[in-house]
């Protein structure tokens, strides 16, 4: 067994505790989501103790935390490994780390056992601002803003400091727009179609543009390392996925302005730019696919062990190509015409398709830094994937794709009976609702949220031995 | 007074799933297309399925045609559609040609 930390860097350290508070809001995002799950099919369950739009909220808060989490701890990871130094400020990044992780668990606490308050400024000070995935109250939002600074600063001084690499120079730039979009969120304005506006900003932006350029960045970083990918390929490739998110990212923001009261022209920029989004998560898949394979046939070629040093974060990097093209591409694109969209807007299908493009997208990627980080902790110099590593995968990705398939079921069942046949009426929402297609529907997002939480059992299971299986010592 | 109000295109009931499969091959074909297209570079298959792959650009097209006509598209949409699909034909060739002039630059 080996419990010594490789780590040459206090950076990397420093990646690795955000890491782990990530991979506890991930267990707690699961945990809210089955009880949520549970709610859907018998609504007495926690009544009076935790209401349905108490444990959403926090299921869903906790996954947008998570990921935050994760992606700060990926930077601070791969910091020193990019720029050639220890990462500027580390003592300030390491306070930052327990002053936000404090603040989260506060905000957390409340929700849980304050949950609600009165109409009053308090209330959006204290308990929560109440608007939809980033409820944070106030005091918190200002927190965040305090700790992103200075997280920024960290990675910028150290940047200039150091060795300056197109990978930095894309997350560099990322951050700024990522922490800088968190603001628009901040604003208040007692008109709800000018405050869902700007709050679309934080929400969309984040999703659809900057974490994905995240992603991008991590999965060149990850290609370098595990699979040993050559840093000008995969740079050039890297620069062209920013061009193409930003390109079509950006003005895709118009599919959540076609019903808000905004002006009818974001259909058209909506429809247009949305059409092009999935066009560069083709080029990612693509790209991770041409990367391993190509690297792979050259080692072939000489003679080499053809084998990557990291197999189960090649595994969920591979997942990632795979999922973000159909969670975030092929479930995004089917219900984002407007003409299609005024009958999906706000059915089970959004729900699918934010199941499937969250773990497509971001947690795959996640999931393999964490990989990362536990073979740079044990200086492991190949990792071989274990049986807790297989049935995490597979159960985390079978459970997810069950979800999004018994979601997508009871978000045609709406479109169908609730807004097709009887108009998208008040009467026509119950309707659907207890139609067979949903209830069934509702029943199998149940059982394979479980399966999903199964597999988050065997993958922190995993993450914590793998270390000690005995292929994996050194 | 001005026209009805517009509420909503109005879409057949039969036509809702034709519609979301249709746009659900639109990527799948996509992917197919530039999935031939890399390995053929790759050479991990003969540049004979170039064929195939041009083939499954075609089924895009045609899917695409077919969404636009069912979602009741304006024709101004459906022509900007059909030029973007063949700006697509282009796209993994010029990733290509970008990639070998890079390895080229990188081998010097």
């Amino acid at each position: 067994m080996q419990s010594q930390s490789n780590f040459k860097y206090e950076s990397q350290k420093l990646g690795s505790w955000y890491f782990t508070v990530a991979m506890i809001l991930f267990g707690a995002q699961l945990v809210l989501g089955l009880v949520a799950a549970i709610q859907f099919i018998y609504p007495s369950f926690l009544y009076d103790i935790l209401d349905f739009s108490i444990a959403r909220m926090i299921h869903i808060n906790a996954l947008v935390v998570w990921m935050l989490y994760a992606m700060i701890g990926s930077v601070y990871y791969l910091l020193p490994d990019e720029t050639g130094i220890e990462t500027v400020g580390i003592g300030i990044g390491k306070l930052l780390f327990w002053v936000l992780t404090l603040a989260v668990t506060v905000v957390i606490l409340v929700f849980v056992f304050i949950q609600v308050g009165p109409a009053t400024q308090a209330t959006i000070w204290l308990i929560t601002e109440g608007r939809e995935y980033i409820e944070a109250p106030r005091w918190a939002d200002i927190g965040i803003v305090v700790v992103v600074v200075g997280f920024l600063i960290n990675t910028f001084l150290t940047a200039m400091k150091g060795r300056r690499t197109g990978i930095m120079t894309v997350i560099l730039s990322d951050m700024i727009a990522l922490a800088g979009l968190y603001l628009a969120g901040m604003y208040f304005t007692d008109n709800i179609s000018m405050d869902q506006y700007w709050w679309w900003w934080v929400i969309h932006l984040w999703v659809e543009a900057t974490w994905e350029v995240m992603v991008g960045a991590l999965a060149a970083y990850a290609l370098i390392k595990i699979v040993g990918a050559k840093r000008e390929i995969v740079e050039m490739w890297l620069w062209i996925e920013v061009a193409m998110l930003f390109g079509s990212g950006i003005l895709g923001l118009g599919h959540h302005y076609f019903w808000i009261g905004t002006p009818e022209y974001w259909w058209e920029i909506g429809a247009l730019f949305s059409s092009l989004e999935p066009l560069p998560l083709i080029g990612m898949f693509i790209h991770v696919l041409y990367d391993w394979g190509k690297e792979k046939g050259i080692k072939e070629g000489s003679g080499e062990d053809t084998t990557s040093n990291n197999t189960p974060a090649l595994i969920w990097l591979i997942s990632n190509g795979f999922g973000n093209f159909l969670g975030a591409g092929v479930w995004g694109f089917f219900h984002t015409l407007p003409q299609v969209n005024i009958y999906t807007h706000g059915t089970q299908f959004t729900a699918a398709h934010g199941h499937l493009a969250f773990f497509g997208a971001y947690a795959t990627i996640l999931i393999a830094m964490f990989y990362m980080a536990v073979q740079g902790k044990y200086g492991i110099k190949k990792l071989r994937a274990t049986f807790a590593s297989k049935m995490a995968i597979f159960l985390i990705s079978f459970g997810v794709l069950g979800m999004g398939v018994a979601l997508t079921i009871a978000g045609y069942e709406q479109v169908l009976i609730a807004r097709a046949q009887l108009g998208a009426t008040w009467n026509a929402f119950f309707v659907a609702q207890n139609q067979m297609w949903m209830s069934q529907a509702m029943d199998w997002r149940l059982i394979m949220g479980i399966v999903t939480t199964v597999g988050f059992v065997y993958l922190v299971k995993d993450l914590l031995t793998i270390s000690k299986n005995p292929e994996n010592v050194n | 007074m001005s026209g009805p109000l517009y509420v909503r295109p109005i879409i057949e009931l039969n036509d809702f799933l034709p519609i979301f499969v249709s746009a659900s091959l639109i990527l799948i074909f996509g992917a197919f297309y530039a999935g031939i297209v890399t390995l053929v570079k790759m050479q991990k298959l003969k540049k004979l399925y170039m064929f195939l792959a041009y083939f499954f650009w075609i089924l895009q097209i045609y899917c695409t045609y077919f969404l636009t006509m069912k979602i009741h598209s304006q024709p101004f949409t459906v022509k900007a559609m059909m030029i973007a699909m063949f700006a697509y034909l282009m796209v993994p060739h010029i990733y290509y040609y970008l990639i070998t002039k890079s390895e080229e630059r990188y081998e010097k």
